[in-house]
């Protein structure tokens, strides 16, 4: 960890904030197995117990745990799975992970992986979702960061070009923001004002007893939209009563600097776009506004963006592998930026976030040209110790699902407590 | 789940029918003309010339055999190993010799048996799972012509069948496959009409539009910002490519904006004067205001005693008024109240023991109340009211007050106010109304307690800009008297009694609002909710207007022309742009309200199917000048109906959004333009493709179209012909007989605009390489033959579902509708009246409206589970679908199956 001499150290208020979070989250677990009659050891080794408590409370573990999962549409050319970390070329579609760019595959775990859904089928398999179950993400924001101001934020670049339904957005939390300044003014922006007293608690109150009212009036496998909303609520309650806290963090301190334009119709500048958007997912990180972040760059259907005369859907498509591979190679840039904001930037404890982030990259099916479903390019990278170190690549015949159980594992969750099907992480090999 | 044949104890079976009927039957037509004159060719290749004929209809029929193209599957019905069966005759064939055992009634394409899947046949036959190796070893139906010699041998001497027969009716049944074992999603079929039905109990979240516009009904002044943009409440969720809230959570992401919003609009709120629509000088009275001229319209309903407590709770524990109306504000703009819109009803039982009463809206006296006539209250002056006065009182400590009011605006256009209170000066406010209405209004006051001094009513000119021109408030009528009892609304209460009584009803209030949403995309006024609270939905006709003015409301007309951008996907044309400087944004704004004004045209004037083979369009200024139309609105925004008798142009199909929508930068997109014309005009489900296999044949293509590219020579249509239906790949499933033949609707640009004619056909400059990108600057005025030589709609009859080897099958039975050119595939479709038609309206309609499909053919992947439909739910929906095909049939008109849609049962009466 020399490299974080060399970094940014976060203001004392970061640094305060995430220390009483991290205090609390602890008492409240430790309040928690002392009110259950659960002991330690019992918790350990029980996957159940451990599934469901250990999970929850995550963050009571002394470093913060996070994840960001970054979506490129359409898989990826035959050649992007290097065989090793410094064997990429200039033209190969990896280009930009390695030596002669930002040189992140060193920590990279290059994946080929079924994503089950051959095509246009769906996107949500790209988080281990399909149209019923919930995605890693919106499970994971409450485990990893049960006092988060936010459970996740999900950020996109065209990612909502061809509609809003569950076949091209990716994630069951909630719609994507494409636009960064609404995304900047949404987590950096003023703090609400919440008034001088209590009254707000009888607001709350209110809407949570409507709640109760109509979810008695709804059948029992429709009361997860109203846990949903209830959870909603009381995250913005605690996130107002935290903001009158002292400890709440100094937001100016993270906030990153937009350009004053920018615009996402090209693929150049979609990439250029997909960077800001990734500066406020590293920005809130480094806050500790969220432990989990989503960006959905394109979609499988997505038109927004043009590349050599083609819209983005056709220059999958139609323009063959001269037109789509070259798109690709330059879209991968955004995963190697990203990376290496991570490696670059520091959290409280005055570590790169990359020590404490999983960066996982996904996609919706194999090779766009195709439409095939296996080979899906997925990756790994970071710098947690519970994940295994370096540089790997290899092709499975496992599952999107199961990659996303690998990764639950090395977050410390039990996959079993998601929703992946069953998956266990077949032979994907990450931890 | 479609079909399946059962050949044991078939023989026996159609040894059975056999009679007289099929015995005598003519062999098959040789004639390749349908009855309904639709087009049979079997032509594999849409460009390639066939002869033709005209039938009786005007519908052309060619018995070409120059297919040029071999089968791509073992669907096709394959002229090779001397097969020669025809789809076409075999329908007529089948119909006269096998139908009497073999029926598929509710024309699924699945012949189920014994009422089953709602077929009344003997003979089950499952067009997806032929074969019955149990009973015939080596009959495995895995080819059209083992079938046809099933038929022959099996069948034919028992129907008089012979060999072309047999062949007819093997191709007839093998262009039925759909991929789909077992019946159909058809097979639910109304069979008590006169019934009570219901529809499904749900709980939407508002969409962004119905947020916005439901905020704006709980202010006196316009709303400080757009609330339906994403930057304020975020992107809607898509249901079938419409906005739909009906499974959505309201999420943490969804919930921080509203927050936001509240917050905002709080401020506002508070700050700006006039923006609320009553008064708020001291907490007691602002919150019963609060309550009832706010909170009442937010939450749709009446507020229960909890919920008022809350309230008022609220004002009490605040530091200041100001902060009291503010977390008041915010509690009722977040409350769960608001943001959902309930649909789910209550307990039929339930609501006839406990009907809704309307809190105050409608209260009785007990006994005969005191009541004095034809007072006048001058500004600034007031009437008081003691034991001894005239008019006087006694009061109990429970007493109600009815006043019956008009105003008159003063010359400074300032309504009146009347306060009530108590006491001998002005405070004790009991109720400050703002008198704004011209003919007589009855407002009730309720009195808890024996008031301390008169009760005074006072023409408040100091609530009303301290106007000194107010003019007096006429009073029709003041009665007090002991409180009665509230009264309940006058249900329905015979339907109520013969529904089901553990079925969901709507109460009067959620009736209201559903109504209101259905068809304003708008929560319900104050006004609405008052009526319906007082009984009028109950009554047919006074019903049916309140359903009319909604729909002709100015919300209501926005509403409508939303849907036809939303379902033409039309709307999303202002974020597209292309290599064309005359493509303006102004240009394309223009677009889109084009296709708004054509559906809004047939909403309120009927005749839906002219809105796809109508000669008419319409038009503002800047359009009349980029399609080089004259006859357009004066200004841009300006529409105007206008001929396009002459013209290539009219409908929703032949028109620049629909065209430019579906174009790359500097080219059309015949593969979208079909593939969207077959999803949002028939409602066509097309196959997803799935891994595509490299091959020989594919690089071949590419190569082909490469060296065509390079020499310029080559149209848009063959571009994407060539390398997409290629014998023998998977890629030929959809694009053989299902998209391709579909190009001769590319007459149109990449932006719009009509392409040439030259030497009467229509031409385009050839696609070639600029910078490694193909655009169409190459060779000048190339024939595209696809339009100038007609091309075909295949398997144009089915509605939901389209397999490949349905539309290959249709296509190599020559079984295709003709048409040159967009604005003529618009009018074919509407002269052949083809089902898809209705079904889209119906289903587009349906899902606007209630938020839910009536089909399971239009079932979303996300809509499983129990937001699918159920057996039951799909016996239920065969009946609404009936009566609004009945409607629709009426005039097609699509306000007519909008009002069925809201006026029946199902409606109100859910499970």
């Amino acid at each position: 960890m020399n490299d974080s001499k060399k970094l940014p150290q976060p203001t004392d208020k970061i640094a305060e904030a995430q220390r009483k979070d991290i205090q609390k989250s602890r008492r409240k677990f430790l309040d928690l197995v002392a009110k259950s009659g659960i002991g330690s050891a019992t918790l350990k080794y029980s996957s159940l117990l451990g599934g469901v408590m250990t999970a929850r409370y995550a963050s009571a573990a002394d470093a913060p745990k996070r994840v960001v999962y970054l979506y490129i549409h359409s898989g990826a050319p035959e050649d992007w799975r290097p065989s090793s970390a410094s064997a990429i070329t200039t033209n190969q579609s990896s280009y930009h992970y390695g030596p002669g760019s930002y040189n992140v595959a060193p920590i990279c775990h290059f994946r080929g992986v079924d994503t089950e859904v051959s095509g246009h089928g769906g996107a949500r398999q790209a988080l281990g979702g399909d149209y019923s179950r919930n995605t890693v993400d919106a499970d994971l924001g409450a485990i990893l960061g049960p006092r988060s101001y936010y459970s996740s934020i999900y950020l996109g670049s065209n990612a909502s070009d061809s509609g809003t339904g569950a076949g091209v957005i990716i994630s069951s939390a909630g719609q994507p923001e494409d636009d960064p300044r609404r995304a900047l003014t949404r987590y950096f922006g003023a703090v609400p004002e919440t008034g001088k007293d209590d009254t707000y608690l009888l607001s709350f109150d209110a809407q949570k007893r409507a709640l109760e009212n109509i979810k008695a009036k709804l059948s029992t496998d429709e009361y997860t939209r109203v846990q949903t909303h209830l959870t909603a609520i009381g995250k913005i309650e605690s996130r107002i009563a935290d903001l009158a806290n002292a400890s709440a963090p100094d937001l100016n301190a993270c906030k990153p600097t937009l350009p004053g334009t920018y615009d996402d119709t090209t693929n150049a500048a979609m990439v250029a776009h997909a960077k800001l958007q990734a500066d406020i997912l590293v920005a809130a990180f480094k806050c500790d506004l969220t432990r989990v972040g989503v960006l959905q760059i394109g979609n499988h259907n997505g038109s927004g963006w043009t590349y050599r005369g083609f819209d983005g859907h056709s220059a999958a498509h139609s323009g063959g592998a001269s037109v789509w591979n070259p798109m690709m190679r330059d879209k991968f840039e955004v995963p190697a930026y990203f990376i290496k904001k991570l490696m670059d930037t520091t959290d409280s404890t005055g570590q790169p976030l990359i020590n404490s982030t999983a960066f996982v990259q996904v996609t919706c099916f194999g090779n766009g040209l195709s439409h095939a479903s296996t080979n899906a390019p997925f990756l790994l990278a970071t710098k947690m110790p519970s994940f295994k170190p370096g540089f790997s690549s290899k092709g499975t015949a496992s599952t999107s699902r199961d990659f996303h159980a690998e990764v639950a594992k090395g977050l410390g969750v039990d996959p079993k407590g998601l929703k992946l099907g069953g998956a266990t992480g077949g032979d994907v090999g990450l931890v | 789940m479609r079909k399946i044949l059962i050949m044991g104890m078939l023989s026996a079976m159609l040894a059975a029918c056999s009679g007289p009927g099929s015995s005598s039957s003519s062999s098959s037509s040789s004639s390749s003309s349908s009855s309904t004159g639709k087009t049979s060719s079997s032509s594999s290749n849409s460009s390639s010339s066939s002869s033709s004929s005209s039938s009786s209809s005007g519908k052309t029929s060619s018995s070409s055999s120059s297919s040029s193209s071999s089968s791509s599957n073992s669907s096709s019905t394959s002229t090779s190993g001397g097969f020669s069966g025809d789809a076409t005759r075999g329908k007529a064939t089948f119909a006269s010799k096998c139908s009497r055992c073999h029926k598929d009634d509710n024309g699924d394409g699945y012949f189920g048996a014994g009422g089953t899947s709602g077929d009344s046949g003997i003979g089950v036959i499952d067009p997806d799972k032929l074969g019955s190796p149990s009973d015939y070893p080596a009959y495995d139906g895995r080819a059209v012509t083992q079938l046809a010699s099933f038929i022959k041998t099996s069948m034919g001497p028992l129907a008089n069948c012979d060999a072309q027969c047999a062949q007819d009716a093997a191709a007839f049944i093998w262009s039925l496959k759909d991929g789909q074992e077992g019946p159909g999603a058809a097979v639910a079929s109304c069979s008590n009409p006169s019934a009570i039905h219901y529809g499904k109990r749900v709980l939407h979240v508002l969409t962004s539009y119905e947020y916005h516009n439901s905020l704006g009904k709980l202010f006196a002044l316009p709303l400080p910002n757009d609330y339906s943009l994403p930057g304020k409440v975020g992107l809607d969720t898509e249901v079938a490519r419409l906005p739909n809230h009906s499974i959505e959570a309201v999420n943490e992401s969804r919930l921080n904006k509203y927050y936001d919003n509240a917050s905002e609009i709080a401020s506002w709120a508070i700050s700006t004067r006039g923006a609320l629509p009553f008064a708020c000088d001291d907490a007691v009275q602002c919150s019963t205001d609060f309550i009832n001229n706010f909170a009442y319209v937010a939450y749709r309903r009446a507020l229960t005693s909890v919920e008022q407590a809350e309230i008022t709770s609220i004002f009490a524990g605040a530091p200041t008024l100001e902060d009291g109306l503010k977390w008041a504000l915010r509690t009722v703009l977040m409350s769960p109240n608001f943001l959902y819109r309930s649909e789910l009803g209550t307990k039929v039982a339930d609501l006839l023991k406990n009907p809704v009463v309307s809190q105050g809206t409608k209260y009785e006296f007990q006994g005969t109340p005191k009541t004095f006539s034809t007072l006048s209250i001058q500004r600034y002056n007031r009437i008081s009211v003691t034991v001894t006065s005239n008019p006087g009182y006694q009061w109990t400590g429970k007493d109600l007050i009815a006043i019956t009011v008009k105003g008159v605006k003063s010359p400074k256009n300032n309504w009146p106010v009347l306060t009530i209170g108590t006491g001998f000066d002005n405070a004790g406010v009991l109720k400050r109304l703002t008198i704004d209405h011209t003919s007589y209004r009855t407002y009730y006051i309720t009195i808890d307690k024996v008031p301390n001094g008169p009760v005074y009513f006072l023409n408040d000119a100091s609530f009303a800009n301290n106007d000194y021109e107010m003019p007096p408030i006429e009073i029709s009528t003041i009665s007090f008297g002991v409180l009665g009892q509230s009264k309940p609304v006058q249900d329905d209460v015979a339907k109520l009694m013969a529904a089901d009584q553990t079925a969901y009803v709507l109460d009067p209030y959620e009736y209201a609002a559903a109504l209101s949403f259905a068809l304003t995309g708008s929560a319900p006024s104050k006004s609405l909710l008052d009526a319906a609270v007082a009984g009028e939905l109950v009554d047919v006709t006074k019903r049916e207007a309140h359903v009319d003015a909604l729909i002709d409301s100015a919300l209501g007309k926005a509403h409508v022309e939303r849907l036809a951008g939303k379902w033409f996907r039309t709307d999303a044309l202002s974020e597209k742009t292309r290599n064309d400087a005359e493509f303006t944004p102004e240009v394309r704004q223009s677009m889109m309200q084009e296709i708004r004004e054509i559906y809004k045209h047939v909403f309120y004037n009927g005749d839906f199917p002219s809105m796809y083979a109508g000669d008419f369009t319409f038009l503002d200024s800047t359009l009349s000048t980029f399609y080089k139309l004259p006859g357009g609105g004066n200004t841009p925004g300006s529409f105007r109906l206008v001929s396009t008798a002459n013209s290539q142009r009219g409908g929703v199909i032949a028109s620049g959004a629909y065209m430019a929508y579906n174009a790359h930068m500097d080219y059309s997109s015949p593969i979208q333009r079909s593939a969207h014309f077959r999803q949002d005009v028939l409602c066509q489900s097309i196959p997803l493709p799935v891994n595509l296999e490299d091959s020989q044949e594919r690089e071949a293509a590419a190569q082909l179209v490469k060296s065509r590219v390079e020499a310029g020579d080559i149209t848009t249509t063959d571009f994407y012909d060539i390398q997409t239906n290629i014998p023998g790949s998977s890629c030929a499933t959809c694009h053989n007989a299902i998209i391709n033949p579909l190009f001769g609707m590319d007459d149109f640009d990449h932006v719009g605009r009509l392409r040439p004619r030259v030497n009467n056909k229509v031409v385009q400059d050839g696609l070639t390489f600029v910078n490694g990108v193909a655009v169409p600057k190459g060779k000048a005025n190339l024939d595209i033959t696809q339009v100038n030589n007609g091309s075909y709609l295949y398997a144009y009859n089915i509605v939901g579902t389209l397999s490949g080897s349905k539309a290959d099958a249709a296509k190599a039975a020559g079984d295709g509708l003709k048409f040159n050119g967009a604005k003529d595939l618009g009018k074919v479709i509407v002269q052949n009246d083809l089902p898809g038609i209705s079904a889209c309206l119906i289903e587009k309609s349906t899902r606007y409206a209630l938020g839910y499909s009536l089909d399971k053919a239009f079932l979303d992947p996300v809509e499983n589970g129990r937001y699918g439909i159920s057996n039951g739910q799909a016996a239920e929906f065969a009946c609404i679908k009936k009566e609004l095909s009945s409607a629709y049939a009426r005039a097609k008109s699509p306000r007519d199956v909008v009002k069925a849609a809201v006026m029946s049962d199902t409606f109100r009466f859910r499970k």
